[in-house]
């Protein structure tokens, strides 16, 4: 077994145990005619405060606040705790009021964008590195305008040799917008090679009409048509990496805010 | 403002010390026994030995007692004795200088504070420099030397209880450090009140390349073989013990030999390129199969071990200094009384630098009983084969020479989410301007990212005209003097790692430096391993998916440690 | 093999700067420039310059930072003749982040500090809708929240003080019914919950409550009503839930559930003494079976239904028992009525005591006392009440010369006041006493005339100690033992004024031991009032002292049982209403079980005890005799009369109330707020 699956065994152990622990305490509690309901949402205080916490860590990456690898850890399992926690805290019942609401909303969202997180940083990586050259997503358009001045030069023509109508017709009709720039997002969010195996069949359906040195340009082309895919296939991808987070971080300031205005009413109205 | 150039600032002016070596004082060096032999004709113009005198060279007294070179610093110049008299501690060992050990210089760490105040102290504009700073000469400069100096309180009582060796005025010592790119092997203090020269290891390297006489050549390597070669045998287990009489005995026969190019980066160059990966270009050292008639012990450099595979060479390890090739075989060749030839192929990696001992000296030694067989002597030659480290990626490493790093930085790219939360913490440690690009040769899932690795032996060094590129006294980390870097790129060029990067300069207002000619300025920048934040190097922290770490690849067991995670 | 896409050597590759907020307006066009924009996001790109006019002439103004002055010079018109290369950088992914949750972070406190100003009703802070009995309170939050009466104090109220109690303060508004103290815990004061848990803990299969409770027992901690009524969790939610746990959080002797381990109903309801005891075996096994029932209004058939005697109420949650009339009266009125008993005397001229010096000349002494030969040889209570005033403790009731003359100025102060005269003699006025009293005033004023002619010549010629005059003797008719009427009436026969019961629930008799039962057991009794009570109580008593017999007025508390109430004191049950407040710790209703079995629906759960040692009639340890042989009433604790019926068994409940039905709860049959409707 190695670590990685070792801690994520104890991680999960932990997270189970620490939410039966915690039924059962507010069982008891509630019993004892305490106040576990209070008591829970000050637990849920702390815990989305240490969540968000983790964003502090980041931007505080030169002081010696241990591992972001633990941190990570840790926002994830306290982050899975959340939800029983929060489970116990509402008594599993929808909100009524407005606040409630919201916040139940946005802890719902943000927890629900986490695990979305978890699995795409967990998917995304290993098949990153399967397909197409690494290349850092902010450079990918560069390397889109260099495979499509290299496309357009093997369709201008090689030297000595005079374009290909065919081959025109079909990188002014197929290819041309494609190299423009990142394309195909949701077929490659989703696996679909479609767009490519189409392009590159339009591409072999000219075969017949060219001679040996055209045919040899279309091979460059196609090279470059699979070049490109890999290149959108590693936007995409990235890019699933990173907009995710869109969600997952501002919504949690929304969060935090709502959750400060949660705990005023809720400690200024309780009579208990 | 001036383009900075070498020799902008002299070694007599670096690092706190304010001397200044006058027309006279060359003239007297010149007059000196360490330099009357030398031609000063073979220089070329634009290099000559009075300049490099002036500029490399500086003259430090030192008191008695005075500690001038420490056992296992990085050092990157040579002294001479001018007068007076230094003693060299011969006692190898951790334990037998800890009273020296303790002046050492600290690592200058931010404190927490200073450590937080980046947050908003950090220049916003990228690559921002201080003109000014170019040009003092005074004042905060990093230290290539270090001025700060421990002494010795009982010269006696030292003298006494450990083996020393005194040397008269006349004598060169450190040259084999700061040439060799090796740590020092012995502490040296001064024995009674002495003038030392200290020279660059740059100004050392311009006098052995352009003297005709070869003298200060043909001395250096005698002297190494007095003084080097023992406690460098020693450190293999297998002569640790013997007597100094056989050690005296056997040194002799033994010879320092160096294969590939000693003194430039070119080897590595041309191997990077497109022969990568091929055994053939490397200098061959030992041939799988031959007779074992020598044991190789490595100084300094990188050597592949590799075993023949049908119509190729399997990989299967590498050698760092202070490892043994040969040995296993002539031991094993003792002991049945049948010679079988070597396991593996020995080849250098660019530049090697290693002492051979013939075989029949260890077998004269192992039948005179001098040496004993150690039972347990099957240590492999190579690196045991381990299933996390597939050949593949020892191949890899091996292959572009990423085995030379110490801090090398190689990420799990199946863990990597891309979030570039390395370089940004990167860029955060080091006034907004990140110092590595999280790019790079990859190979299987790892990749090793343009990240300095700060090698074994940093050939970036080699053509470094002022130094500026240096080694830290304490732990070798590689770093670069920005006070003192003229820009030249020489040091970029050099990297086969593509670790350093040019970068224009910028001043406050963001707009770029430019000299006379309205050209940039450049500066060479590189990861400094955060040796001056109080966490270490914050790429590794602040990886959240343990995909980024920084491994010693001296020893496998710490990448297997990673890889099999 | 294709070349790789990237290059990594210095020349190719820059750092990327992912940290950075702005990239150029070109990298998404794939043409990036390697000046990168400013850190405020301007380009840095300055290829044209704004050409100064020198005289006539245009000269290039660009910097030595920006290439310096270009070798073509400015364009005639004064325009710059570079193209203009600068781009419009974009925000880095980065930034975006940043701004959006900037957004998200502002509108969220934009909402809610909208949500929470001065102008803002603060029922848009309501946490849900409360329960549709509280519904039209909801728009109202002062109502219930001391925090919703103003805004500005919602941190405070929030962080620095506990409403809770005065949260409770405002539900106890409408919630008036709840005890004196609604917050101890099941709002009954410490100490008296304190001590039931005393009395819990004698009786072996009690509900034993641990000693700390959470403390709340014994701290007097208060619990605010919103520790169980939580509201604001929608119209139809259960504010009252309470789970079994949580009575048992206290109530420590745990047991599963009713089926398993609730203690069995040893004492209730057939060992709790009734208010009217009735033996339910022995009316139904020896009475009711008797051939010769004096009973002409009930019949065989129904006097064996319990429906005859017993019907439920409107509500149909009790089992009332039926009055008097319609149920006892059929055989026990006439031994109420019709029994031979002269009635209770409350004034008497009694013989004089013997042991009397004055022999020669009694009349001289004391002057006219008209005594007949059945005059009682005592005085009644009441009437050494009166005589005695204030006195108590005469310790005899004979009648001596003083007495006489003290009971001549009584009956000639009636005379001229009327009942004031009595009133006053008593101490501790009572207007139950009182108004005995006042009937009987009247019937003194006649016998002072009529038995004491010259009463205020001879009173005064003895306070002037002058010889007494004489008077003619009063004629002294014939004594009758049973006279002829009921109620008040003047026996010239005995010379007694004597009361004699109307009929069943007599007002006289009532109102009489309502007075005495009360005052009995307390220390500083009078001898009259035990005389009297002794007179009254003793169950084969005649109604006069040292007179036994089978008489009616003994026998009130024959059937009449007296309690004793929480605070001591001990009262008679006139009533057959059996479940008071008293009992609101338990509720049953009998109309849902009834319609189960209707054949023979009570005696399903009520079994008849026909064990003969319980068909006793006046069990001894009901009534104690004391030293003086008289019959005294046993303390209700050490043995409470009975009903005569069998303990409702908890296992034929717990065939229906059980984990099937999901009726097992406590709550099923217990009320927490004892004090509680």
């Amino acid at each position: 077994m190695t670590h990685f699956v070792r801690r994520r065994i104890t991680g999960l152990t932990l997270v189970v145990v620490l939410s039966l622990l915690l039924t059962a305490a507010t069982r008891l509690m509630e019993d004892n005619l305490l106040r576990p309901r209070t008591w829970l949402g000050w637990v849920l205080v702390v815990i989305v405060l240490f969540l968000a916490s983790y964003r502090l860590r980041k931007q505080l990456a030169m002081l010696p606040l241990g591992a972001s690898a633990a941190w990570l850890q840790c926002h994830i399992y306290v982050g899975l705790l959340s939800a029983p926690v929060f489970l116990l805290h509402t008594g599993a019942r929808w909100p009524g009021g407005g606040i409630e609401v919201v916040t139940a909303v946005l802890f719902l969202t943000v927890f629900c964008t986490g695990i979305l997180g978890l699995f795409l940083t967990r998917m995304i990586p290993p098949r990153l590195t399967d397909r197409g050259e690494e290349v850092i997503r902010e450079r990918i358009p560069v390397f889109i305008r260099i495979l499509r001045e290299e496309a357009e030069a093997s369709v201008a023509g090689a030297k000595n040799a005079a374009p290909s109508e065919v081959l025109s017709d079909v990188y002014l009709n197929h290819l041309h917008s494609f190299f423009q720039r990142p394309k195909n997002f949701v077929s490659h969010v989703f696996h679909s090679t479609k767009p490519r195996t189409a392009l590159l069949n339009a591409l072999d359906d000219t075969r017949r009409f060219l001679n040996t040195q055209h045919e040899q340009t279309m091979e460059q082309l196609a090279a470059c048509v699979r070049r490109k895919d890999d290149l959108d296939y590693q936007y995409a991808m990235q890019s699933l990496l990173k907009y995710w987070l869109f969600l997952h971080v501002p919504l949690t300031w929304g969060l935090v805010v709502f959750t400060c205005s949660h705990v005023v009413t809720a400690m200024a109205f309780t009579s208990r | 403002m001036d383009r900075p150039r070498r020799w902008d600032m002299p070694f007599s002016q670096e690092a706190g010390h304010d001397s200044v070596l006058t027309d006279a004082d060359i003239d007297s060096l010149l007059a000196n026994d360490a330099f009357s032999r030398i031609d000063p004709a073979g220089f070329k113009r634009s290099v000559p030995l009075r300049e490099i005198l002036r500029n490399d060279v500086r003259i430090v007294d030192f008191e008695q007692g005075d500690v001038i070179v420490r056992q296992g610093d990085w050092g990157s110049s040579a002294f001479f004795v001018l007068s007076g008299a230094v003693r060299v501690e011969l006692d190898r060992g951790d334990d037998a200088s800890s009273d020296l050990i303790q002046g050492r210089q600290k690592k200058p760490r931010k404190t927490f504070f200073r450590s937080l105040a980046q947050l908003w102290q950090n220049n916003h504009h990228a690559e921002f420099r201080n003109p000014d700073a170019k040009q003092s000469v005074s004042g905060n400069l990093r230290s290539v030397g270090g001025v700060t100096r421990v002494y010795i309180s009982d010269v006696s009582a030292v003298i006494e209880q450990h083996k020393t060796a005194r040397m008269d005025a006349g004598h060169w010592f450190g040259e084999l450090a700061a040439l060799g790119r090796t740590p020092r092997v012995a502490t040296v203090f001064a024995d009674e009140t002495s003038t030392l020269l200290e020279i660059r290891w740059q100004g050392l390297r311009d006098i052995l390349r352009f003297d005709r006489d070869q003298g200060l050549k043909k001395y250096i390597e005698d002297v190494f073989r007095e003084r080097a070669m023992a406690s460098l045998l020693r450190t293999e287990r297998l002569f640790a013990d013997i007597s100094d009489q056989e050690m005296a005995d056997l040194m002799p026969h033994c010879r320092l030999e160096t294969f590939g190019e000693y003194d430039t980066a070119k080897p590595f160059r041309e191997l990077s390129g497109e022969n990568a990966g091929s055994v053939k270009n490397e200098p061959l050292i030992a041939e799988q199969g031959d007779y074992p008639n020598a044991v190789f012990l490595i100084r300094s450099g990188v050597a592949r071990l590799s075993q023949k595979h049908h119509a190729g060479r399997h990989t299967v390890g590498y050698l760092n200094p202070g490892r043994v090739f040969g040995l296993r075989e002539v031991l094993q060749g003792f002991r049945s009384g049948r010679s079988t030839g070597y396991e593996a192929r020995l080849s250098a990696i660019g530049y090697l630098n290693a002492v051979v001992i013939p075989a029949s000296i260890v077998e004269d030694l192992l039948r005179s009983g001098a040496i004993s067989d150690p039972e347990d002597s099957c240590r492999p030659a190579v690196h045991a084969t381990h299933d996390a480290v597939d050949e593949n990626l020892l191949n890899f490493l091996v292959d572009g020479k990423y085995v030379q790093g110490t801090e090398t930085m190689v990420i799990d790219m199946d863990r990597c989410t891309r979030c570039d939360d390395c370089v940004r913490a990167c860029a955060t440690t080091h006034d907004n301007n990140p110092r590595f690009i999280r790019h790079g040769p990859v190979s299987g899932r790892h990749m090793v990212a343009n990240a300095c690795m700060h090698c074994l032996d940093p050939v970036c060094m080699i053509e470094c005209p002022t130094g500026a590129i240096h080694r830290e006294t304490l732990g070798g980390l590689v770093l670069i003097n920005d006070q003192t870097c003229i820009g030249c790129a020489q040091c970029a060029s050099n990297c086969p790692f593509d670790a350093i990067r040019m970068v224009e300069t910028r001043n406050a207002s963001g707009a770029i430096l430019v000299d006379s000619k309205n050209a940039p300025i450049l500066e060479a920048t590189k990861c400094d391993l955060c040796h001056d934040q109080p966490g270490g190097p914050a790429c590794q922290r602040a990886c959240p998916h343990d995909a980024l770490e920084r491994i010693d690849l001296q020893s496998l067991s710490e990448l297997e440690g990673v890889i099999a995670r | 093999m294709t070349d790789p896409l990237q290059q990594f050597d210095w020349k190719s590759s820059s750092y990327e700067r992912p940290g950075d907020a702005w990239v150029c307006g070109r990298a998404c066009a794939g043409a990036p420039c390697r000046l990168g924009p400013s850190a405020d996001g301007e380009c840095s790109v300055r290829s044209q310059c704004t050409p100064e006019k020198i005289g006539d002439r245009y000269r290039c103004t660009r910097s030595v930072l920006y290439g310096g002055k270009c070798a073509d010079g400015p364009n005639p018109d004064g325009t710059c003749c570079q193209a203009d290369e600068s781009c419009q950088p974009a925000m880095s992914l980065m930034k975006r982040r940043k701004i959006a949750g900037v957004i998200c972070a502002s509108i969220s406190l934009a909402v809610c500090l909208i949500l929470f100003s001065d102008s803002t009703p603060l029922t848009l802070v309501s946490p849900g809708k409360v329960t549709s009995a509280h519904a039209a309170l909801e728009a109202n939050c002062t109502a219930c929240h001391v925090a919703g009466e103003a805004h500005s104090g919602l941190l405070s109220n929030a962080f620095l003080s506990r409403n809770s109690l005065a949260d409770s303060e405002k539900c106890l508004k409408c919630h008036q019914d709840i005890g004196d103290a609604p917050w101890a815990p099941h709002s009954v004061a410490g100490h008296l919950l304190a001590e039931s848990t005393a009395n819990a803990a004698v009786s072996s299969n009690s509900f034993g409550v641990s000693g700390k409770p959470g403390g709340y027992v014994h701290s007097g901690q208060q619990l605010a009503c919103a520790t169980c009524h939580q509201e604001h969790h929608g119209r139809s939610f259960d504010l009252a839930e309470l789970s079994d746990q949580q009575c048992q959080t206290c109530h420590k002797t745990q047991f599963d559930d009713f089926a398993h381990g609730h203690p069995e109903f040893e004492n209730f309801p057939h060992e709790t003494r009734p208010n009217i005891y009735f033996d339910h075996a022995r009316h139904i096994n020896a009475y009711f079976a008797a051939v010769d029932l004096p009973s002409q209004t009930l019949d065989k058939d129904s006097l064996t239904a319990c429906s005859t005697c017993h019907q439920q109420d409107a509500a149909g949650g009790m089992m009332l028992t039926a009055d008097f009339q319609h149920t006892c009266a059929g055989c026990h009125e006439s031994q109420i009525v019709d029994l031979p008993f002269p009635g209770v005397p409350f004034f008497a001229v009694t013989q004089v005591a013997e042991d009397s010096d004055t022999e020669q000349d009694e009349v001289s002494v004391y002057g006219q006392w008209p005594v007949t030969e059945s005059s009682l040889r005592q005085m009644p209570p009441v009437m050494s009440l009166l005589v005695h005033g204030d006195t108590a403790g005469i310790g005899s009731l004979s009648m001596t010369p003083e007495l006489i003359w003290q009971c001549k100025e009584l009956l000639l102060r009636v005379r001229n006041v009327g009942e004031v005269a009595l009133a006053e003699r008593v101490p501790e006025s009572h207007s139950l006493l009182h108004g005995i009293l006042c009937e009987l005033a009247p019937l003194l004023i006649t016998v002072s005339s009529s038995w004491f002619p010259g009463l205020r010549d001879e009173l005064a010629a003895h306070t002037a100690e002058q010889p007494l005059p004489n008077f003619p003797d009063v004629a002294t008719p014939e004594h009758q033992a049973m006279p002829p009427v009921r109620g008040w009436y003047i026996s010239d026969g005995d010379r007694t004024i004597r009361y004699r019961p109307v009929a069943h629930a007599d007002p006289v008799l009532r109102r009489l031991l309502d007075y005495l039962v009360p005052r009995i057991g307390q220390e500083s009794v009078s001898t009259e009032l035990v005389e009297l009570f002794t007179a009254l109580s003793n169950p084969s008593g005649s109604g006069e002292i040292h007179r036994s017999g089978p008489l009616a007025t003994g026998r009130c508390l024959s059937c009449h049982t007296t309690s004793t109430d929480r605070d001591g004191t001990l009262r008679v049950n006139w009533n057959t209403k059996v479940l008071g407040d008293y009992f609101a710790f338990t509720r049953f209703r009998h109309d849902p079980h009834t319609q189960i079995d209707v054949a023979n629906s009570c005696l399903t759960c009520h079994q008849i005890l026909n064990d003969q040692q319980q068909l006793d009639f006046y069990r001894p340890e009901y009534f104690r005799r004391d030293d003086l042989g008289l019959w005294q009433p046993q303390p209700e604790t050490s043995c409470p009369l009975t009903s005569g019926l069998g303990p409702v068994k908890r296992s034929h409940c717990a065939s229906c109330h059980n984990e099937s039905t999901a009726s097992h709860g406590c709550l099923e049959c217990h009320n927490y707020h004892v004090h509680g409707p």
